[in-house]
């Protein structure tokens, strides 16, 4: 359970959030949408702590972010963030594990650990890429290694666990881009609430239970898919006409050319 | 830089230290019978089973070679861990307490100590302490841009401190003329000549602490090679793991410069070969590092003595002579110098 209330920040006159309050509940999938610019990086890095607000509270578990220690935070909120630079020689396998810090500071990864990052890369679709080194692999695959790693903080139970996502699919092919959200309802059909960043609003039909569109530093709409993703709404959002076509039941969203 | 991150074989590492610590013990051997003097292997192995020798030859072998050894060793595996710290904490294969100036800055406080203060031990360790965390300060806060460290800023940043701190040793030593020179040159080269068991143990009381302080944060450090928000994110209090590392790598460093003056490149290059033949785990790394540190210098050490046994050359002018090809090699291998 994640609640941000009355969230304000600024850099220096210029505001990026005003008065932003979203909540993410356990089971659910909070997709925020967004033009580019439009406050959706910050307002993850305000949820995940990374980030003060200049007024308004996070609340993760009852607990205040601002003034809970880092390791305590990271026992339940595990955060993807869009590129996480490693020039390092670490294996696939070893990155992973660099999850689990906060569960096991500093023995050697007991061999549960081991066993949840191989089964964590297995659900990012990496399986056999334990030994392969993170810095000759491809973006897509560092991504979906950096997911594997998410994952492997959030553990075996993700029951009351937070996972936040930045653009989780931006590097990935559709079929992976698939793999990772699917990974990711996974986590809250078993319990987690997820906070995913996305480009996409159809990633964001196909998988979020609410959607968040910000619009000019504000919320526009926070509410269910039907409601959230209409062709009104979404062209405000993203200043630009939308249709929505129905097909076989699915609603496709798209935006022609001006 | 190919066959780092041994996995499949985690043994690997544990065999190495142990390969490493059998080598030091025998370097030892080989460079505590090695100098001036009478005393050889023989004598040396006489001394350590207790049999009888002349009291010029205690006086050598306890007076001379030990502090002389056990120094270089201390200043190897504090160089070694202090740039395997600060290669972890700036994502940088390329940081060093030489290239990002602490050396220096180290250099120029214990010249200062002895141009304003005395020739104590204390006040040159005092005086290199204060001006090597200064020096790993500016370096720091000149290194950031956009709140992040660069590692084209942090090397930039190191190059100027360096400059002005030998600057000012080097005026130092002008205004001194001819009567204390060589107490002067000894600093910018590097010299185990002048340790004794003082220097040793002050040194030692400085280093062991460090030493804990950097192997206690050797799990989080692998965590901060991803970047200092995904290190919070994944549960680093980043600002604590910041100031411990950068102040335990600067007073070991500081504290091994005021004694045998700035040694070059040992902290770039030992960490970088360990990382090669184990892992980029912190955990075994800045062990092996160490190790790896006090092998190095003992090597060069002894080269220092073989070259030229009555009056060794410096052991900075050896290990800079190994080590700056090996930097050259490393900075047209590495891939790009990008702004992370």
């Amino acid at each position: 359970m994640i609640s941000l209330k009355n969230i304000i920040f600024a850099y220096g006159s210029r505001k990026i959030l005003e008065d932003v309050s979203i909540s993410a509940s356990d089971g659910e999938f909070i997709a925020v949408l967004g033009a580019n610019g439009a406050g959706k990086s910050t307002l993850l890095r305000i949820a995940s702590g990374a980030l003060r607000a200049k007024s308004g509270i996070v609340e993760i578990n009852g607990l205040d972010v601002a003034k809970t220690a880092p390791r305590n935070l990271a026992k339940f909120r595990a955060v993807l963030e869009q590129e996480s630079a490693l020039d390092f020689d670490y294996t696939a396998l070893e990155t992973v594990l660099l999850g689990r810090y906060a569960h096991n500071m500093f023995p050697q990864n007991s061999p549960e650990d081991i066993s949840l990052a191989e089964d964590c890369l297995k659900r990012v679709g990496m399986c056999g890429a334990e030994n392969r080194l993170y810095t000759q692999l491809s973006g897509g695959e560092k991504q979906r290694i950096q997911l594997a790693r998410a994952l492997c903080q959030i553990g075996k139970n993700p029951r009351g666990k937070i996972l936040m996502l930045d653009e989780p699919s931006a590097s990935l092919d559709p079929a992976h881009a698939h793999a990772a959200m699917r990974a990711a309802k996974d986590l809250c059909e078993r319990g987690a609430a997820v906070i995913s960043i996305l480009h996409d609003p159809n990633l964001a039909a196909a998988y979020a239970t609410k959607i968040a569109l910000l619009k000019d530093s504000k919320i526009l709409s926070f509410d269910t898919p039907e409601k959230s993703l209409t062709e009104t709404l979404l062209g405000k959002t993203y200043n630009a006409p939308c249709k929505i076509f129905d097909i076989g039941g699915k609603k496709i969203i798209y935006f022609p050319e001006l | 830089m190919s066959s780092g991150g041994l996995y499949k074989n985690r043994k690997l590492p544990q065999y190495l230290l142990a390969v490493g610590i059998a080598l030091l013990l025998i370097l030892a051997a080989v460079s505590l019978s090695l100098g001036s003097g009478s005393v050889g292997f023989s004598q040396l192995l006489d001394y350590i089973l207790l049999r009888p020798l002349n009291p010029t030859e205690i006086l050598i072998i306890e007076q001379l070679r030990f502090p002389r050894v056990i120094m270089g060793m201390l200043a190897g595996a504090s160089l070694a861990l202090a740039g395997a710290g600060m290669q972890s904490l700036f994502r940088n294969p390329l940081a060093d307490p030489s290239i990002t100036g602490v050396s220096a800055g180290a250099a120029l406080g214990a010249v200062l100590a002895i141009s304003i203060f005395s020739m104590s031990a204390f006040a040159l360790q005092a005086g290199a302490i204060a001006c090597g965390l200064a020096a790993a300060a500016a370096v720091c806060m000149l290194g950031r841009s956009n709140g992040k460290m660069s590692a084209l800023s942090t090397l930039l940043a190191g190059i100027a401190i360096n400059a002005f701190c030998g600057a000012i040793v080097g005026y130092c030593m002008y205004s001194v003329r001819d009567a204390g020179l060589k107490g002067f040159v000894f600093w910018t080269l590097g010299s185990l000549d002048r340790c004794d068991w003082t220097d040793v143990i002050s040194t030692a009381l400085l280093c062991i602490p460090s030493w804990t302080v950097l192997l206690a944060c050797a799990g989080a450090l692998n965590v901060m090679l991803l970047g200092r928000e995904q290190a919070y994110h994944t549960g680093i209090n980043t600002t604590k793991i910041w100031i411990a590392t950068t102040i335990a790598a600067s007073v070991t460093t500081a504290a091994c410069v005021a004694v045998c003056g700035t040694i070059g490149f040992v902290g770039l290059i030992v960490p970088h070969i360990m990382r090669m033949v184990s892992t980029p785990d912190n955990r075994i790394l800045l062990p092996l590092s160490a190790v790896g540190g006090a092998a190095l210098m003992t090597i060069a050490d002894i080269a220092t003595r073989i070259a030229s046994p009555d009056d060794p050359i410096p052991i900075g002018v050896v290990t800079a002579l190994i080590g700056a090809p090996v930097f050259i090699t490393l900075l047209k291998g590495k891939r790009s110098l990008r702004d992370d």
